[in-house]
């Protein structure tokens, strides 16, 4: 095993991965930006090295900076997490330049799979169908006139894209203008390219995906299938494994078919294969995720195992114990993303500084969070704030508990997603599993997110809300809560809450 | 005894609380409506906050008052009441806007109108881009632009005035 790693990103994957890390007695470094100083990933690391100013293309995209701090605090592999650099081929060819090991698939995997041409032409090799289309586009007439061969509605996406980031859906020939035009700007923007292609919209389908891991012996394994097909503007919001539409021969020929792609495209360590499923069980490949994903708690808890571990294991040369697919999931898991945005005002992000924060503590209730009572909140990164997981032995069971622990968190100081989430995970849609890809959108057209009525006993608790530490004027030691806004006098939120410099700023 | 007075959307409340003991009377007075007077049993700790009212029915808050206003959270739902200014009316109040701020920190993408320019209600005005996803700026009313502030490529913080808007020009254009 490794003897340090450094962590190349920030929130609640830093967070998580340098939890695994030091369980396996691996001394770590965490990097962050200027205004992330006192970030709950940073708290957590043995060392820390500051990369640069908020922005993120002057700290977490700066590979150089990144090789530099990997080298100076004596790391000896690194973990991308998910997002910023962790798709970067180049990212990982300088590591490897640098003597360091990259924890994740090798750079041939992930320009190859990473480039959803190439990555369709592997599938095939596989002998497994991919969604149909999937030709580049050179203009917007040809996105016209392929839109109309395939049927529409269609999809266009970046090629290099990811995160519905450069995506849209065109209904309408009169759409494919601005639809162009729009998803190239935001390709360009968020992947600097725009390489753009189309492909056919399947109505109704489920989006379902299988995680695998590889080792550098040959072994490759899949796990238990994971159902995201709540997203919002291709944003995934829940995702759950089992998924109510797959059974057991089905998930058989979907592991059979994930691990085929995978030993295609030459792929060692975690990443995810994703479907499409149409009515009829018929699954169709989207593209593969090259990196531990958002949702991958999930599938630790229905298998009992922690996919860090194995991505770090596999990294140091170790041989999975298991080889093909897997036994059937155990039990049922439900996660919720809790986002800083606003539902009632088209689900902007938000930002400002959370000034109480409690957690749902209870049996069968994971929370990976990346903030901490004082943490501020900005526009600079990904909106979301953390991923609340609830597993129980059936679904309808892991249902009502997710429900419950949302009813028991609190985020004061930022707007957020939460009551939504609570009202999707209530919604009789859900509830009966009928989940596909277009149902947030259709809820939200139904039953668009309301103001919550405010009552006189509302009222009561705001007349009687003490002033928060942090606001301002009135932030002094005596009128600051007793307990920091957290009733557990033990909980680590309490000391990180105020967190402040010893020494006033020069 | 302190009044504190809090708008949420178009309601806008003035309280006062007179504690005794547990209890507590909370005077309401709620514009467009008479005073009236909310019973309950209250406990804090910190910004937890326990009432129950006089049926019996107990829940449990998390409150914070901020600069700009208080947050109160129970049972999943979360809403912050903002300080209402003397006579001012609440935020939310689109009617008679004359200003279109930018909601979020980000970078124009695209400005669509010019000054002087008739604009429809909910009619695209410009595109900011922030984390890398477009986010609408749409115009709250029928108007006329009085002054774009912002041009493409710029840089914009939460708040700040992307356009005016001629303060008259709303009932002669707005047909709904």
């Amino acid at each position: 095993m490794f003897d340090c790693i450094l962590v190349a990103n920030r929130g609640e994957i830093a967070v998580r991965i340098l939890r695994t890390a030091r369980e396996l007695g691996v001394r770590t470094v965490a990097v962050h930006s200027e205004i992330d100083a006192t970030a709950p990933h940073v708290l957590l690391a043995d060392r820390a090295c500051c990369i640069g100013p908020a922005g993120a293309s002057d700290s977490y995209l700066c590979i150089d900076k990144l090789i530099d701090a990997a080298r100076s605090h004596g790391a000896c592999a690194v973990h991308p997490g998910y997002g910023f650099l962790s798709e970067n081929a180049d990212f990982a060819d300088a590591c490897i330049d640098a003597g360091l090991t990259w924890i994740g698939p090798g750079p041939a995997a992930i320009r190859a799979m990473g480039d959803k041409t190439r990555a369709r032409a592997i599938a095939a090799r596989a002998g497994v169908a991919s969604v149909p289309g999937g030709a580049g586009l050179a203009s917007a007439a040809e996105l016209a006139r392929t839109a109309q061969e395939l049927g529409l509605p269609v999809l266009l996406k970046a090629a290099a894209g990811g995160g519905g980031k450069g995506m849209r859906r065109i209904d309408r020939l009169a759409e494919v203008d601005d639809a162009w035009a729009a998803a190239r700007r935001e390709a360009k923007a968020a992947f600097g390219d725009d390489t753009m292609l189309v492909e056919k919209l399947l109505y109704p389908a489920r989006h379902v995906e299988i995680q695998i891991v590889a080792d550098q012996h040959g072994r490759v394994c899949a796990f238990a299938e994971r159902e995201c097909s709540l997203q919002r503007r291709h944003q995934k919001i829940i995702e759950e494994s089992p998924s109510t539409a797959v059974d057991a021969e089905l998930r058989e020929r979907m592991q059979e078919a994930a691990c085929a792609i995978a030993r295609e495209a030459g792929y060692v360590n975690a990443g995810t294969l994703e479907f499409l499923v149409d009515q009829s069980g018929a699954y169709y490949f989207l593209e593969m995720n090259t990196r531990l994903q958002v949702e991958h708690p999930v599938t630790e808890l229905v298998s009992d195992l922690d996919l860090v571990r194995l991505q770090l294991e596999i990294a140091a040369g170790g041989p999975l114990s298991a080889n093909g697919t897997r036994s059937a999931p155990r039990g049922h898991a439900i996660e919720a993303r809790l986002y800083a945005e606003d539902p009632e005002r088209g689900f902007l992000p938000t930002s400002g500084r959370i000034a109480v924060l409690e957690w749902p503590r209870m049996p069968g209730i994971r929370v990976d969070a990346g903030i901490h009572e004082g943490s501020a909140i900005s526009s600079y990164y990904d909106p979301m704030l953390a991923k609340i997981i609830a597993w129980a032995p059936q679904r309808e069971h892991t249902r009502r508990r997710l429900v419950s622990a949302l009813e028991d968190t609190v985020v004061l100081g930022v707007k957020t997603n939460q009551a939504f989430l609570r009202d999707l995970l209530e919604d009789r849609t859900f509830a009966c599993g009928a989940t596909f890809t277009h149902t947030v959108e259709e809820w939200l057209r139904e039953e668009p997110p309301k103001h919550v009525v405010i009552d006189d006993a509302v009222l009561l608790a705001a007349a009687l809300a003490p002033p928060a530490a942090s606001a301002g004027a009135g932030g002094t030691a005596e009128n600051r809560p007793a307990l920091g806004g957290s009733p557990d006098p033990y909980s680590p939120w309490r000391t990180v809450g105020h967190w402040r410099g010893l020494e006033p700023p020069p | 005894m302190k009044t504190l007075r809090l708008a949420s959307g178009d309601r806008l409340f003035e309280l006062a609380v007179e504690r005794h003991q547990d209890a507590c009377d909370l005077v309401i007075r709620e514009e467009g409506e008479g005073p009236r007077v909310f019973h309950a049993s209250a406990h804090t700790l910190g910004s937890r906050i326990f009432i129950r009212d006089s049926a019996g029915n107990g829940c449990l808050y998390a409150g914070i008052r901020d600069r700009g206003g208080v947050w109160v959270a129970w049972r999943g739902n979360t809403v912050y009441l903002e300080l209402a200014k003397g006579g001012s009316r609440g935020i939310g109040d689109h009617t008679r806007a004359s200003e279109v701020a930018a909601p979020i920190n980000g970078r124009v993408v695209e400005v669509r109108v010019t000054a002087g320019q008739r604009v429809a209600r909910g009619q695209v005005l410009g595109l900011l881009e922030a984390m890398k996803t477009e986010v609408r700026l749409e115009a709250p009313r029928a108007a006329v632009i009085t002054e774009v502030a912002i041009a493409p490529g710029d840089l914009v913080d939460l708040g700040q005035i992307a356009f005016r808007l001629d303060p008259n020009s709303s009932e002669e254009l707005d047909e709904e």
